[in-house]
């Protein structure tokens, strides 16, 4: 672990996206604090510093979670629900990133509260530009609390 | 008498000697002729005239007597004397009843023995001095009648060289009357009883004797007429032997004529009569002054009496008065100008609380405490002595012995006391203090009883307002009313009704009024009604009736009565026509009892139909049974259905998701090569990374458009109104937004609203629009055109475009699924989008079809049905 803030949390279970998605973060300076976990209950763990993160300090919150829908163990929706129930937790904005632009997938995101919902467009390009967006985005202009 | 009686004989017998000597020729007597007398109108009292104008007189009516004592008729005539005289002496007439002989007459008539001797008169005005003797005469003017025998005498005698003669002696004496002339000479008795007629009474005879007037009367005739004169001489003979004569005498001459009798013969009468009238007169006087004195003597005995009496009337009513006065409620006293009472009764006396002599003869002072009051009835009193007034009438009040205030109305008059000749004040005073009292009481009773009054008037009149509201209520009421009233022997008197009344039985009430209710109503003689009305009158307890059936001549129906008392004695009765009421209840029972029957008749129908029904609903029932089996089948179908849905649904899902997941890769790692070693990597190398790229681009693409399609078939389709321009202008906006680079003109006309699904019906168009623009890429200016036309079931829309278009041969293929009519190179797309246009508007009931030709640019119709109204 990087004694570093960690500025964002990306939860993505494939390797690839995972890859691609730090490999953009990465061409637009945003990559220096990105902590990647692969499931829903890694990402709690790390949120709650429980377990593996048991050190951490849970004061230090990440400016954006990068949350993708499908996980194993924990799902994403349900790690989207805990997050934003938690009181503490709950002021993090969340982007689900996703590859499904299932309708209801999307409803049901933004009634637990997702800040932003982002398909992966299967063009790198876009997602590349998508992820550069959000970055900018959430790690630079949004303000937080 | 004796005297004339002999003249008359003498003259007689010597008339009848020359009797055939001097009868004229003219004149024959043989039996009942008649002669024409005339006689002058104003010689009384031997001739005048009566009321009808015919002569009269003494003369005429001895000559009447004469003649009828010989058998003549006779005819009178009025004329002058004058005139009459000529007309003997003509012969025109037979005879005059008076002429005076005279020397110059005996020429020209023949006279009878006289029959009244005359003597003559001078008459003067009343006062006339200087005539005494004859001789005085000789100096006046002397009225004398013309032809008279005093003319003559005046003439013979030479009396007066001034002579007068007037037609007649009515004429002179008014001549002398007013004052002309001196003297009217005449015969004494005539001019006396001619001046009486006359009523001149201020022409008086004098003493004067006209010795040598003197006058015997006669009948005259013409001279010669021998046989009238004799007739006449023997006429006048009979009426003076048979009374006739003396009857007339005393019938024309009046006593005072009777006064010129002759001196002698006056004293002779005066000798006769008149000593032992004397006499007679001195016995009598005597006698009559004994009486007189006999009278006088009694009158003063009964005036003694009388005298006596009065005192003692007098006596008797002064005791009563003291007694009056003694015993009277009111005080009475007498006050004289001294203030010292002569008079007090007891009333008086006692209030002071003193006896009425211990007043008697004191003054105020002595007895009256209060000092004012002494000092009032000193006023009072003054007023009274000083004349101011006759009666003072004084309201004042006193303190009484016993300490009472006492009011007293006081009445004070002047009273002159005889007996001391001082004057005095009569007073009388009533004790009003009761009244005074009784007055107080009065006045509050009146007040109270005005109060009550007005009480009353108010209730009055609030009886009056209630009474003109009954009244109004009654006239106005849609209910008949009848009064009746109830006699002492119980009879029920019919009063009045008002309008309603009459309408309600159709007779007018005005025969009812004042018959008894068995006379006016009949049919209700037998029954409980009338009784119950007269209980009402009587007793104020009310009764009604909901039904009265009445049949008379005049009025038949049924009636809705109630009776009530309006105040003792007095009922009305109050009714309502319900006739059409009554006989429709009758109908409405007739009804009832036929529906009965009906429903009677409907239950057995439907009874048997309910059985026949009952046996088809077990028909049904089993039939539920088999229905139910199958819709459980059904369910467990659709069930499966549901089931391999979502079954389906997830598959789709997880395959798309999981399906791009891969493609990401290839396409992200191969834009890695691209990116990363570019300067490692020739021209080929680089396509190849393209091709792979684009692959992993379009498989992507296709599992969307796969997805989609399948999600399709499977989606329910919602029917609602929707706003097509609403679509359109935001699918433009979005596409307009999307090809920024293009130049593309939208031509989009006003589009009709249709029910269809909102999200399917978006999809066509923006696959239909996509199309457009996709196949419009080659042109410089694209123009793409939406619009819709109307027909008869349904609702044409159609988007155009200027693009390559396509060839009409293989326009069935336009909408298979993955068809496409060109190369990915040329056009990308999977060939999906027109099959899911075909599928939604499919199953909207509608239909697609494409016109076209290659290069000249494509028109795309979709048809949704509407439902015409």
């Amino acid at each position: 672990m990087s004694s570093k803030e960690v500025e964002i949390l990306l939860v993505e279970d494939n390797l690839n996206d995972a890859k691609l998605t730090m490999r953009a973060l990465r061409k637009n300076n945003l990559a220096n604090n990105v902590h990647h976990v692969v499931d829903g209950e890694e990402a709690l763990d790390f949120i709650f510093a429980r377990n593996k993160y048991d050190g951490r300090d849970v004061e230090k919150k990440p400016k954006v979670i990068l949350l993708d829908l499908k996980l194993p163990k924990v799902d994403g929706l349900e790690v989207l629900k805990i997050l934003k129930e938690n009181e503490r937790t709950k002021t993090i904005p969340i982007v689900v990133l996703t590859s499904s632009n299932q309708e209801s997938d999307k409803v049901r995101s933004y009634d637990l509260g997702a800040n932003s919902y982002i398909v992966k467009p299967v063009d790198f390009e876009q997602f590349i530009k998508a992820v550069a967006n959000l970055g900018l985005y959430w790690l630079l202009l949004n303000e937080l609390p | 008498m004796e005297y004339l009686k002999k003249i008359l004989l003498f003259f007689f017998y010597i008339n009848i000697f020359s009797l055939h000597a001097h009868l004229p020729p003219i004149t024959h007597y043989g039996g009942e002729d008649t002669i024409h007398v005339a006689s002058e109108p104003n010689y009384p009292p031997f001739c005048s005239v009566n009321d009808a104008g015919e002569a009269d007189g003494f003369s005429v009516d001895l000559f009447k007597e004469t003649a009828a004592a010989v058998g003549l008729q006779v005819e009178f005539r009025v004329d002058t004397w004058n005139k009459i005289k000529q007309e003997l002496i003509d012969g025109k007439i037979d005879a005059l009843p008076m002429v005076g002989r005279s020397p110059e007459r005996e020429l020209y008539y023949d006279f009878t023995f006289p029959y009244h001797t005359l003597h003559g008169g001078v008459f003067v005005r009343k006062g006339t001095t200087g005539i005494n003797t004859i001789e005085d005469l000789k100096s006046k003017e002397i009225i004398v009648m013309k032809g008279d025998n005093t003319e003559e005498y005046v003439l013979r005698e030479n009396l007066s060289p001034y002579v007068i003669s007037t037609k007649t002696y009515t004429e002179a004496f008014n001549l002398l009357q007013s004052g002309k002339h001196d003297a009217v000479i005449a015969q004494r008795l005539m001019g006396l009883q001619l001046l009486g007629l006359l009523q001149i009474e201020d022409i008086v005879p004098l003493d004067i004797d006209l010795t040598t007037f003197s006058q015997d009367f006669s009948f005259a005739v013409q001279e010669g007429n021998k046989g009238l004169l004799a007739k006449l001489n023997e006429g006048l003979s009979i009426i003076i032997a048979n009374g006739t004569y003396d009857e007339l005498h005393k019938k024309w001459f009046t006593p005072e004529m009777q006064r010129h009798i002759t001196f002698k013969e006056k004293l002779k009468i005066i000798f006769k009569v008149l000593i032992p009238l004397i006499i007679l007169i001195s016995i009598i006087s005597i006698l009559i002054l004994r009486a007189e004195v006999k009278r006088k003597t009694k009158n003063l005995n009964n005036e003694v009496v009388k005298r006596k009496e009065i005192e003692r009337s007098i006596r008797e009513s002064e005791t009563w008065l003291r007694k009056i006065i003694k015993h009277n409620p009111h005080f009475i006293f007498i006050r004289d100008e001294d203030g010292i009472y002569q008079i007090v009764n007891e009333a008086m006396a006692e209030a002071y609380g003193f006896a009425p002599d211990e007043i008697e003869g004191k003054t105020d002072a002595d007895f009256i405490k209060s000092e004012s009051d002494i000092i009032r009835y000193k006023n009072q009193d003054l007023k009274i002595f000083n004349n101011e007034t006759d009666r003072l009438d004084i309201e004042g009040s006193f303190i009484d012995s016993t300490g009472n205030k006492r009011f007293m109305q006081t009445i004070k008059v002047p009273f002159n006391l005889l007996t001391s000749g001082k004057k005095a004040v009569l007073g009388v005073s009533s004790d009003i203090t009761n009244l005074r009292k009784i007055e107080a009481e009065l006045t509050q009773k009146n007040e109270d009883l005005e109060k009550e009054i007005n009480t009353r008037i108010n209730a009055e009149k609030a009886f009056m307002e209630s009474e003109i509201t009954f009244r109004s209520i009654v006239e106005s009421s849609p209910l008949g009313i009848h009064i009746y009233h109830l006699e002492d022997d119980d009879r029920l008197i019919f009063e009045g009704a008002n309008p309603a009344a009459d309408k309600l039985i159709g007779v007018d009430h005005s025969q009812y009024i004042g018959k008894t209710i068995e006379e006016a109503f009949p049919a209700l003689v037998d029954t409980e009604i009338p009784e119950k009305y007269r209980i009402a009158a009587r007793t104020g307890e009310s009764w009604q009736t909901t039904q009265i059936d009445y049949h008379d001549d005049l009025v038949n129906g049924a009636f809705e009565v109630s009776a009530f008392q309006m105040h003792p004695g007095k009922v009305a009765v109050l009714f309502n026509n319900i006739t059409d009421r009554v006989k429709a209840e009758e109908q409405l029972k007739d009804y009832r009892d036929k529906l009965e029957l009906i429903i009677e008749e409907r239950t057995r129908s439907l009874i048997e139909k309910t059985t026949s029904y009952e046996d088809s609903q077990l028909a049904l029932s089993y039939l539920m049974e088999d229905v139910n089996e199958a819709r459980i089948e059904l369910e467990k179908v659709n069930a499966q259905f549901v089931a391999v849905n979502q079954e389906l649904e997830a598959f789709s899902y997880s395959v798309s998701h999981d399906l791009r997941a891969p493609l990401r890769a290839i396409d992200g790692f191969s834009k890695v090569l691209e990116e990363d070693y570019f300067d490692k990597l020739d021209e080929n190398a680089m396509e190849c990374i393209e091709i792979i790229r684009n692959n992993a681009k379009m498989m992507g693409l296709l599992i969307n458009d796969l997805l989609e399609f399948s999600r399709l078939s499977r989606k329910e389709i919602k029917f609602f109104e929707i706003d097509m321009n609403e679509i359109i202008t935001d699918l433009v906006k979005e596409f307009k937004q999307n090809n920024k680079d293009r130049i593309i003109d939208f031509k989009i006309h006003d589009l009709a609203n249709i029910k269809a699904d909102r999200s399917m019906i978006r999809q066509v168009l923006q696959n239909l629009l996509s199309n457009a623009i996709k196949y419009s890429q080659p042109r410089k200016k694209a123009v793409i055109e939406c619009g819709w036309t109307e027909r008869e079931q349904d609702i044409v829309f159609f988007v155009k475009d200027n693009g390559v278009g396509f060839d009409i041969k293989y326009k069935n293929k336009l909408f298979g699924v993955f068809q496409r009519l060109h190369l990915a190179e040329e056009f990308e797309g999977t060939g999906v989008g027109l099959a899911i246009v075909q599928r939604i508007i499919n199953k909207h009931g509608g239909n697609v079809w494409a016109e076209g030709e290659v290069d000249k640019g494509a028109t795309f119709y979709f048809s949704i049905p509407v439902e015409k109204e």
